[in-house]
């Protein structure tokens, strides 16, 4: 572990991988508001995902299911894999239990369909959190 | 004539010298002679006893001759007698002749030529007296037997001929036949009669005759002429029969023939006979029309195989063998290609079969050359439809497909970003006192809710996304949960995931004949359960929709033009144009089942 990573060490890491921007942009400022002292990383590809988790190891990521290339199952796959520690929140269009399932047999440890996202995220993210010892 | 024949004779003439004179000369020869000087006295004669012969002079004072023969012919039949004639007239003879004398001769009398004449008569009388039994025969055949003389006379008759013509013999010897037979055939007897020679003394020939009360006859009858040293006819003996039973069987079978021949020529078909050795034995105008070639160059020269195409012969030349060992071997109905005179090919429909208890076949040539081209247009016409229909169906897929990515991409991912934004708008001013912001903000949010959903089931019924993701079976799947909690009909889905997956087009078109299906199910036929099973065997992949519903009558549906075919025609459709196979087991009470195959 190096010194950067020492010094914010109580502070959670949350990374946003979304390749729609406007609502990944919506995503970090809403999540910045409810979660002040947590640092924000964004991604918008799966490789930008695993690029980004070589550098910094998030507490969660927020996973869009549908992205260009590899999409959001393969990708949470391939992290749990390399990083079984970390979690990770599906973000999806869908609420057919198909892809519920996949999800969580992808690793991840939460499903939410988008539009209950508004109800859902806040404390499925504060219970993740808390397990750092963060409010 | 060696030996000379033993016989007896009565003369009657009034002239005692020729009466010495034959006594003598009969003597000489062999005969036993009793002169009468009349008529009378020869009758009274002829009761006491019989005679082989009767000569009588014609010209005498008490009776003539021909008196003397008649009443002598009542006492004694058989008795043969013979005219002498001092007036050598041709009509005293035939008088005499026809008052029954055997013959008649001339005075003065020649001695050279009368010994032939009487030896004759002697003989003939005696033949006629062996006629009592040979009577008795005649009487036991059915046939009947006459002799008459050149110009019809009849001069014997059997009893059988007295029956047909309802006569007694009396009323018929002595006169012709002639007029017993039907006008018209007359002058052909009288012909055939006169054209028999010595060379050619018998003939036989079929006549119409007029028989009393049983109206006109067919005989047949058998001729045979007896001639006398010059040749000239003497007398005919005839063996005759009814045949009017033949002839109405013959005139039967002649009007079968011409109806049979009628409807051979009128079938408004080419129909010709064809023999074992392939010629046609028999053509019809119909068939002269469609090869070109007259009646008179096809009958008995022309073999069928002349004007069958190249490709079809080996075929139909062995259908032709097998034909002639056993008729149900080879098809009597099958297509063929003809050549006609011209060289144009036609496409025939050909009709054949052996006639019974014949080497002979009848075949009739229907040229669908027309409906053929029609056939092959109307097809073409109809894959052409079929390819469009389904190119079209692709298309709006395809259509769908991407609509449904805008939305999810762009629209969905923008409403969720504005929710998003709203509820940090929402955040920021909870708790401040905002009576107009904070109502129009929950408005918002709600409408924005609200068009989430809208966008949301509007995706799904464009194109559910599991299609893509998941497969058939997941869709179908998702669709029977949606389709069950809309419609409150239990579905039930069996089946795997298709390993590997199919053909996107296939599968996207099986989910819709599955959505149609159920349409159908909740649009007419008031089931209570559906159950939806895909299955693969053999590379065959089987998609069945069942339901518990009211059925109906498939002949009725699809025969009335009135009635709505409940899609089905629609989902036939879909399924061809991925080259599947549709169809619908259905009954009335009975539920229905829609069962669509398609190979990989």
């Amino acid at each position: 572990m190096n010194e950067n990573q020492d010094a914010q060490r109580s502070r959670p890491v949350i990374l946003i991988i979304e390749d729609h921007e406007a609502l990944r942009d919506s995503l970090r400022k809403w999540l910045t508001t409810v979660f002040p002292e947590s640092e924000f990383l964004e991604g918008k590809s799966s490789e930008e995902a695993l690029a980004i988790m070589s550098n910094r190891l998030p507490d969660v990521v927020l996973m869009d299911i549908k992205l260009p290339e590899t999409d959001g199952i393969e990708t949470t796959k391939r992290i749990k894999k390399k990083y079984p520690e970390t979690q990770v929140v599906m973000l999806s269009m869908y609420d057919a239990e198909e892809y519920r399932s996949s999800a969580e047999s992808a690793g991840a440890s939460v499903y939410i369909p988008k539009h209950k996202m508004y109800a859902e995220l806040i404390p499925v993210l504060k219970t993740l959190l808390s397990g750092k010892g963060n409010p | 004539m060696n030996r000379l024949p033993q016989g007896s004779i009565l003369i009657v003439d009034d002239e005692i010298e020729i009466l010495d004179a034959l006594r003598d000369f009969f003597a000489e020869i062999g005969y036993e002679t009793e002169r009468c000087t009349s008529g009378g006295v020869a009758l009274k004669v002829l009761e006491k006893r019989s005679f082989d012969l009767l000569i009588t002079d014609l010209m005498m004072p008490d009776m003539s001759g021909i008196e003397v023969l008649r009443a002598a012919f009542s006492i004694d039949p058989q008795l043969i007698g013979i005219i002498i004639t001092g007036k050598g007239s041709v009509q005293t003879a035939v008088d005499a002749m026809k008052s029954g004398a055997f013959d008649y001769l001339l005075k003065p009398l020649e001695w050279k030529l009368l010994k032939p004449v009487i030896d004759r008569a002697i003989e003939v009388g005696r033949v006629r007296r062996s006629e009592k039994k040979y009577r008795a025969i005649v009487e036991d055949q059915t046939e009947l037997i006459c002799r008459f003389l050149p110009d019809g006379t009849l001069t014997f008759v059997n009893e059988v001929y007295c029956r047909y013509f309802d006569k007694k013999p009396e009323e018929l010897l002595g006169k012709s036949f002639m007029p017993l037979v039907v006008e018209e055939d007359r002058s052909v007897v009288f012909g055939r009669i006169h054209s028999l020679t010595p060379e050619n003394p018998a003939i036989s020939y079929e006549h119409r005759v007029r028989a009393p009360n049983r109206g006109i006859r067919w005989q047949c009858w058998t001729d045979r002429a007896l001639f006398n040293d010059d040749g000239i006819i003497i007398q005919i003996q005839s063996v005759g029969r009814d045949i009017t039973d033949r002839k109405l069987i013959e005139q039967a079978l002649q009007e079968s023939e011409n109806r049979y021949r009628t409807i051979f020529e009128n079938t408004g078909t080419a129909t010709v006979i064809i023999e074992e050795d392939t010629t046609i034995s028999l053509a019809n105008t119909e068939y002269e029309k469609l090869s070109g070639y007259t009646r008179e160059e096809t009958e008995g020269k022309r073999s069928w195989a002349e004007n069958v195409l190249a490709e079809d012969l080996e075929m139909m030349r062995q259908y032709h063998r097998l034909r002639r060992i056993d008729p149900a071997a080879a098809p009597s109905r099958y297509e063929f290609r003809f050549i006609d005179r011209s060289g144009t090919v036609k496409n025939i429909l050909l009709a054949v079969d052996i006639i019974p208890g014949t080497r002979q076949s009848i075949a009739s040539l229907l040229d669908i050359t027309d409906l053929k081209t029609a056939e092959k247009n109307l097809r073409r016409a109809y894959e052409q439809v079929r390819a469009l229909a389904a190119q079209l169906n692709e298309v709006e897929e395809k259509e769908r497909k991407e609509l449904v990515r805008e939305l999810h991409d762009q629209v969905g991912q923008n409403l969720t970003a504005l929710g998003i934004n709203l509820n940090i708008i929402l955040t920021e001013i909870a708790g401040k006192e905002n009576d107009i912001i904070l109502p129009r903000l929950e408005d918002s949010l709600m409408l924005l809710e609200q068009t989430t959903e809208r966008i949301r089931s509007l995706m799904s019924d464009l194109r559910p996304s599991l299609m893509d993701d998941y497969g058939l079976m997941a869709v179908i799947r998702w669709f029977g949960r949606q389709f069950a909690t809309r419609t409150g009909i239990s579905v039930t889905v069996q089946g795997e995931e298709l390993d590997p997956r199919f053909d996107q087009n296939v599968e996207t078109t099986l989910f819709r004949i599955v959505q149609e299906a159920l349409n159908n199910v909740v649009k007419h036929a008031g089931a209570q359960n559906v159950t939806i099973t895909l299955a693969e065997k053999n590379r065959q992949i089987a998609l069945t929709v069942t339901d518990d519903g009211r059925g109906f009558d498939t002949q009725r549906v699809y025969l009335s033009p009135e009635q709505p075919k409940w899609g089905i025609i629609s989902m036939r459709e879909r399924a061809e144009a991925i080259g599947g196979d549709l169809r619908v087991e259905t009954d009335p009470g009975k539920g229905t089942r829609v069962i669509v195959e398609v190979k990989r």
